[in-house]
């Protein structure tokens, strides 16, 4: 640590602020620097792809783990269960250092530097986020099977996420920017806790939301947020004396003052690096957006078929089976989305996936499972299209039913029916009517003008 | 080699704070535009904040009960125009109240200096504190009756059977948007005590800066959903913003300069200092009486408003015992004659739910004029409108009284068709009075088995029904915990 690159008052700590130093130094680094390999071999993944933004955002959400995914509870207390081995590694770590460290008057050099380090990931954590906000990709619009999937057949994160999604006004957009701005304000040493304050506010939503919707994402939005806590620490005193009791605040006094060596050259390196990384991120982050669809599915679906359609004819092994509320085996109704994605409707009843999609790394179409997770009203099959066989290749996208495939020939008599009949890996065979409805959506027509729908 | 800046030590202390204190007092000489610009915010604040309109002082005068009574002062709206379009309903040109205060406030404050040319006053210190009292009281009364409708969960109720089983695209936004909140009671609790404590904050000077801050974070955020959702009170919202901004405003310069400008500060606001005993107890009196009875009094009304009396967005009157659920249609005829089931049908029923309270909803495949009205909490069940407002899906909700022994059902329609301008809670009264007449049906009922309903009567057409429904339970997704699965 260099020792000349910071003035201000070099005033005596006391002594248990030097232990809760080492304390919280050792604690919040482990957090926060990319020590396990796993992030490195991530990076290199991210290079190798050419800097898809899946990638490039699975950096950004990097924590220690010490427990391998899936093997410790996603709920509840034991969800936290690595931040006790962080905090078990630091007690022990401080207790060490304060033994060798005996003499030590304070550590405004490495408090400093500490809070350098957590700027910069947070920073990077929200704004990673906010461009995720901005172009409406974390939250995106329903689809024409949510449109169709009965308010209560949605886990309660998917009902979050779709109120969310429907939103207009920018309103996603918006909350992206704030984000972002939040990250930027932690950029400038003076409005550290003006920026750690507005993400601080926006955390606690988040990981509220988060423990209401059962969103998943709890761990990451506790992490966040008590780094946000840290530096807000900071100014807390001065700023409670000139708000809260009314008397004198005196300033921060304690300033880098690198103007030129090897620690200057660094950090326009380091800060440079930081800046490349941000841009790289949201410049990929809206090219890949535009050009493959994520989170839903990149290749197209059979042209023209998009839309919501009526089963009125459904034929299983031979025999034909009326409309029904019951018969879990007749399809009621059936979606084509734009892209490969076809859902069925039936009375049976679905086991849900109850995965939460997260964005770690670039995902085929078929992996790509935000529009069916948490959707316990429809089927959703991930298809590929033989055109010149007019041959459907359905795969269901259900973790639970992965095993179930149909190879379904399609006709197309005129341009609102479409025919398919084949069969499912069950040798069961369906010869089915597909008829598409215009349907109008009070989603779509809003409040603003009365309407008989 | 970086430099080395000299260190600071205690001797130059005594020397920052009587420059400080020189900075402090020199601050207290405004220059021109500041003056002008304080007659602009002092006469655009005091419009949007005190009533002016006389009808206000008629409904304030004219309240029964202590509720009556302090709803008109927690709800007071600075509605100085209305523009009736889209655009002054839902969009650009709501704010036109705030335009007009703007226009009003300039030229105010331009009469306001001229008469004042003479004067040799050279700040306003005094006046800007009251101005900011007065919005820091505004907010705090405001926000804290605002949070009350969610501590005591009224505001979005959890979604109904009929809710559960309607389809995403069957909702519009702003229904979708309460909905989800009404998911998860505690956290519309949680966010109520925000506004809460949020509000309260205000009534001091010390924690007015936090305040401020919490209120301006929330309601803006209130506001952009209101926007986004067409929830319609985006205007009251972004009002208390505004006032929320202005109450930052005031300690924005110090804390500009003890963080940008990093440099120590000592606060030399003005504050009223009663010299005389009775003079500090009144003014402390009044500030606790409005404390006591805008948090207190009026947290009981609430809570009793809610927990004992129920007036409720949703009916409370239990439905018929054991009926509760949803029911498939197993046969249905009309004159006699069955109709098979098809989703095309525009006269059979496709399916039918017994709330838990006393509300019967069936569902065909025709079209309803939908409610787009809010469903703000009424007295009587029949007049409760949230369950069906702003949702489609063809299903027709009905108020229902049981005759338990003759085993009658005595049936009226809810959705008087009426309702269909996205009113927020201003044309309340307005709602009722061009209510129709509402369709009333009989229907007999008998319970062969402890999950089948069969119902007989008379249609809307005057056509003879039998309908069998029988129950089915199942489990909604929505109400899966991940967590043990």
């Amino acid at each position: 640590m260099a020792k000349h690159i910071l003035t201000g008052n070099n005033t005596e700590w006391k002594r248990y602020e030097l232990n809760a130093f080492r304390f919280a130094f050792i604690y919040f680094f482990i957090q926060a620097f990319p020590l396990s390999w796993r992030f490195y071999k991530d990076l290199f993944t991210a290079i190798g792809s050419g800097f898809q933004f899946q990638d490039l955002f699975g950096l950004t959400t990097y924590m220690p783990r010490f427990f391998p995914k899936g093997s410790i509870s996603t709920t509840g207390f034991a969800a936290y269960a690595d931040w006790g081995i962080v905090l078990l590694i630091a007690a022990g770590g401080a207790i060490i250092w304060s033994i060798f460290d005996r003499d030590r008057k304070e550590y405004n050099q490495w408090y400093y530097w500490l809070r350098v380090l957590l700027r910069y990931r947070l920073a990077i954590a929200v704004i990673a986020f906010g461009i995720i906000k901005l172009f409406s990709i974390q939250l995106p619009p329903p689809t024409i099977s949510d449109l169709h999937t009965n308010y209560g057949e949605f886990l309660p994160w998917k009902a979050y996420s779709l109120t969310t999604g429907v939103a207009s006004a920018y309103y996603e957009p918006a909350l992206g920017l704030i984000e972002i701005l939040g990250g930027v304000l932690l950029l400038y040493r003076k409005t550290i806790s003006i920026g750690a304050g507005l993400i601080a506010a926006f955390l606690i939503n988040v990981l509220l939301a988060n423990y209401a919707y059962e969103i998943g994402q709890q761990v990451y939005s506790a992490y966040l947020l008590v780094i946000a806590f840290f530096l807000i620490w900071y100014d807390t005193p001065r700023l409670f004396n000139l708000l809260v009791l009314q008397k004198r605040a005196s300033a921060n006094r304690i300033k880098p003052i690198i103007t030129a060596g090897r620690w200057a050259k660094a950090r326009v390196v380091l800060k440079s690096a930081f800046v490349v990384f941000i841009l790289l991120l949201g410049v990929a982050t809206y090219a890949g957006h535009k050009k493959d669809r994520f989170p839903f599915p990149e290749n197209n679906g059979l042209a023209g078929a998009e839309g919501y359609y009526n089963v009125k004819k459904f034929i299983l092994n031979n025999q034909e089976r009326p409309y029904s509320f019951t018969d879990s085996l007749r399809w009621q109704d059936m979606v084509f989305e734009k892209w490969g994605t076809i859902s069925i409707r039936s009375p049976q009843r679905i086991k849900p996936d109850l995965s939460t999609p997260e964005i770690i790394s670039l995902q085929t179409d078929l992996e790509r499972n935000y529009e069916s997770a948490g959707n316990a009203g429809r089927a959703f099959y991930s298809y590929q299209i033989d055109t010149l066989h007019h041959k459907l290749s359905l795969q269901n996208k259900n973790k639970n039913y992965e095993e179930e495939k149909w190879v379904l020939q399609y006709n197309r008599p005129d341009s609102v029916t479409i025919v398919l009949t084949g069969v499912n890996q069950l040798k069961d065979s369906v010869h089915v009517v597909l008829n598409k409805v215009n349907r109008k959506y009070l989603l779509k027509e809003g409040r603003r003008k009365p309407i008989k729908i | 080699m970086p430099e080395i800046a000299p260190k600071k030590s205690s001797r130059y202390i005594s020397k920052d704070i009587e420059s400080l204190l020189n900075q402090a007092t020199s601050h207290q000489v405004w220059s021109s535009w500041q003056l002008a610009l304080f007659r602009i915010a002092f006469i655009f604040f005091a419009l949007l904040v005190v009533p002016v309109k006389w009808e206000w002082y008629q409904r304030f005068f004219s309240g029964k009960t202590l509720f009556e009574f302090l709803s008109p002062l927690t709800g007071v709206r600075p509605d100085l125009i209305t523009i009736q379009s889209e655009s002054g309903r839902w969009g650009i040109a709501s704010y036109a109240t705030w335009g007009i205060a703007l226009l009003i406030a300039v030229a105010g404050a331009s009469i306001w200096t001229f008469l004042a040319r003479k004067s040799r006053r050279t700040e306003y210190n005094t006046l800007y504190y009251w101005i900011v009292a007065l919005a820091r009281y505004r907010i705090a009364i405001g926000i804290i009756a605002f949070g009350f409708l969610k501590t005591f969960p009224m505001q979005m109720p959890y979604p109904s059977l009929a809710n559960l089983n309607t389809g995403f695209g069957d909702y519009t936004a702003y229904k979708l948007y309460w909905q989800s909140v009404g998911v998860v009671t505690w956290y519309e609790i949680f966010l109520g005590y925000v506004e809460v404590v949020g509000g309260f904050l205000m009534f001091f000077r010390g924690t007015a800066a936090l305040g401020a801050v919490i209120n301006a974070g929330v309601l803006y955020n209130i506001a952009h959903a209101n926007h986004a959702y067409d929830g319609g009170v985006h205007v009251y919202s972004a009002y208390f913003v505004l006032l929320s901004l202005f109450v930052l405003a005031y300690y924005a310069p110090n804390i500009w300069k003890l963080l940008i400008k990093e440099q120590d500060v000592i606060p030399q606001n003005y504050a009223p200092q009663p010299q005389k005993k009775w003079q500090r107890l009144v003014l402390l009196g009044f500030k606790y009486s409005l404390i006591f009875v805008f948090v207190v009094v009026l947290g009981y009304i609430r809570y009793d408003m809610h927990y004992n009396q129920g007036r409720l967005k949703e009916p409370v009157k239990p439905g018929l015992t054991g009926a509760k659920g949803y029911y498939h249609v197993t046969a249905f005829k009309v004159n006699g004659q069955e109709i098979p089931y098809s989703p095309l049908d525009t006269v059979r029923w496709q399916d039918a739910i017994f709330e838990k309270y006393s509300t019967f909803v069936f569902k065909v495949n025709k079209p309803v004029n939908i409610d787009l009205a809010n469903g703000v909490p009424q007295t009587k069940d029949v007049d409760r409108t949230y369950e069906f407002a702003g949702e489609g899906g063809g299903r027709r909700f009905f108020y229902y009284d049981a005759d338990t022994v003759k085993h009658i059902l005595y049936l009226q329609d809810k959705n008087t068709g009426t309702r269909r301008n996205g009113e927020g809670r201003e044309s309340r009264r307005t709602e009722q009075v061009k209510e129709k007449p509402r369709t009333k049906l009989v229907w007999h009922y008998s319970q062969p088995s402890e999950s089948r309903f069969i119902i007989s009567g008379l249609n809307e057409k005057k056509d003879s029904i039998y309908v069998v429904l029988d129950r089915i339970d199942r489990n909604y997704a929505l109400e899966i915990s991940r967590g043990v699965q």
